[in-house]
């Protein structure tokens, strides 16, 4: 339940330090504590003052930094401590290029656990979210914060999302409709359909369609669902809520698509039956 | 998760395994009292736990609380070098956990047989370039909660 950022694969460490020292002056709240540069066999706790130069130091001291060491950023949160990672291009693969984590105080008057408790609670407003990532759009692959671990593969698990192409919007569409088309046979006819397209290809058909996107975004909105256009963000306070909208975008824009399409095993017997032995 | 102190009771039972007869436990909510540790500035793991013996020494901290490894790593490397620096005895670290995520699978190796020393992959996805995974050069160790029951036979 912790913000995982994939920046660009092209950019540099500078860019990944200015994204990172940028992320700190925006949510002033985030309050940095001890940074440390971390390579595997050594450990460097980088200096900073907290004058005037605070983030110009930073940032200079971090430039050159080789891109295989990690970065940590120990921060406090309100009253939780927290640790924001500058990953190097291995973990940066399977964790992000950016990570932030929230955790908790271990005490009695503990509120916040996690990142996404933050969002939830309003403590971090996904508004100003949504708007640091538009601002760092060029450098920005996508973002997320997932329900649990496995978040990344499955977008009902995935309930703060910012990703720079809008297509992705209704690719993460035909993603649940794979997900939930294992348990349901009903759902599953109707992806045996869908299957056989290009995801991209259709995904970028339907987004493009000002309608069609207009309707999946009155969807939203009707299941408690933020989606928004510029890039692509969606917001879900719960993960029933936005199981629900993805459920209604399944019947009321894929199945009226794909109604009259025929099952493409049955085209296939129909023409085999046709072959003279 | 609040961590009242009942509540942080009635868990260590499912937290702390039976790898040898527990002599004391002081659980994370306490170390600001005892340690001096700020629990609202540096992360922390959940129990210090001193055992009359085990294989590998009598004192352990230990993290249980969240989901997946990777970041419970990152609560008790904090906790290792405040204890560290207050000169706190630690023989060994262990993380328990119900199973290794996906994204754990791609960066760390555990053995099948629990309670051994975790390793970590770098730069590459192949068992060559494993390595121990360490803290303040001690092995981490791992052990699923489902093992708990097997370790008292």
């Amino acid at each position: 339940m912790s913000l995982h950022i994939y920046l660009i694969k092209s950019g540099t460490r500078k860019n990944e330090v200015d994204f990172v020292t940028s992320f700190f002056q925006n949510f002033k709240e985030f309050k940095i504590q001890t940074v440390k540069k971390i390579l595997p066999d050594d450990v460097q706790l980088i200096s900073f003052d907290e004058k005037n130069t605070y983030f110009e130091n930073l940032a200079n001291n971090l430039y050159d930094s080789e891109k295989s060491a990690k970065i940590e950023f120990d921060f406090v949160f309100r009253e939780n401590p927290g640790l924001l990672t500058l990953n190097n291009p291995f973990d940066g693969n399977i964790f992000g290029t950016i990570e932030v984590e929230i955790f908790s105080n271990k005490t009695e008057n503990n509120k916040v656990n996690t990142f996404f408790d933050a969002i939830c609670q309003n403590l971090i407003k996904k508004e100003e979210l949504d708007v640091f990532f538009a601002i760092h759009k060029p450098l920005l692959s996508r973002a997320y914060v997932d329900l649990i671990e496995e978040g990344e593969e499955n977008p009902l698990d995935c309930l703060y999302e910012y990703d720079s192409k809008g297509i992705q919007f209704f690719i993460k569409l035909l993603k649940v409709l794979e997900i939930l088309a294992e348990e349901n046979t009903e759902l599953n006819e109707l992806y045996e359909k869908v299957r056989g397209n290009d995801k991209n290809y259709l995904s970028s058909k339907l987004w493009k369609d000002e309608r069609i996107r207009n309707y999946a975004f009155a969807l939203a909105e009707r299941n408690n669902v933020v989606a928004l256009e510029g890039s692509f963000k969606l917001y879900a306070d719960n993960p029933e809520e936005l199981k629900a909208f993805y459920e209604s975008m399944i019947k009321q824009i894929l199945e009226p698509i794909f109604d009259d399409v025929p099952l493409i095993d049955d085209k296939i017997k129909k023409v085999s039956s046709k072959i003279k032995n | 998760m609040v961590e009242r102190p009942e509540d942080a009771h009635r868990r260590a039972p499912d937290d702390i395994p039976p790898i040898g007869n527990i002599k004391s436990v002081c659980h994370a909510y306490e170390w600001e009292k005892k340690f001096g540790y700020p629990l609202g500035k540096i992360r922390a793991a959940d129990y210090y736990v001193e055992y009359s013996h085990t294989a590998f020494g009598s004192h352990w901290l230990i993290e249980a609380s969240r989901s997946h490894l990777h970041s419970q790593l990152k609560q008790l490397c904090a906790s290792a070098e405040f204890f560290a620096s207050k000169k706190i005895q630690v023989d060994n670290y262990l993380v328990v956990l119900d199973e290794l995520s996906r994204r754990d699978k791609q960066k760390y190796r555990t053995s099948e047989i629990t309670l051994k020393p975790l390793k970590q992959i770098q730069e590459k996805l192949d068992n060559e370039n494993t390595r121990e995974y360490k803290i303040r050069n001690k092995a981490v160790f791992l052990i699923y909660r489902r093992d708990f029951e097997r370790l008292k036979k």
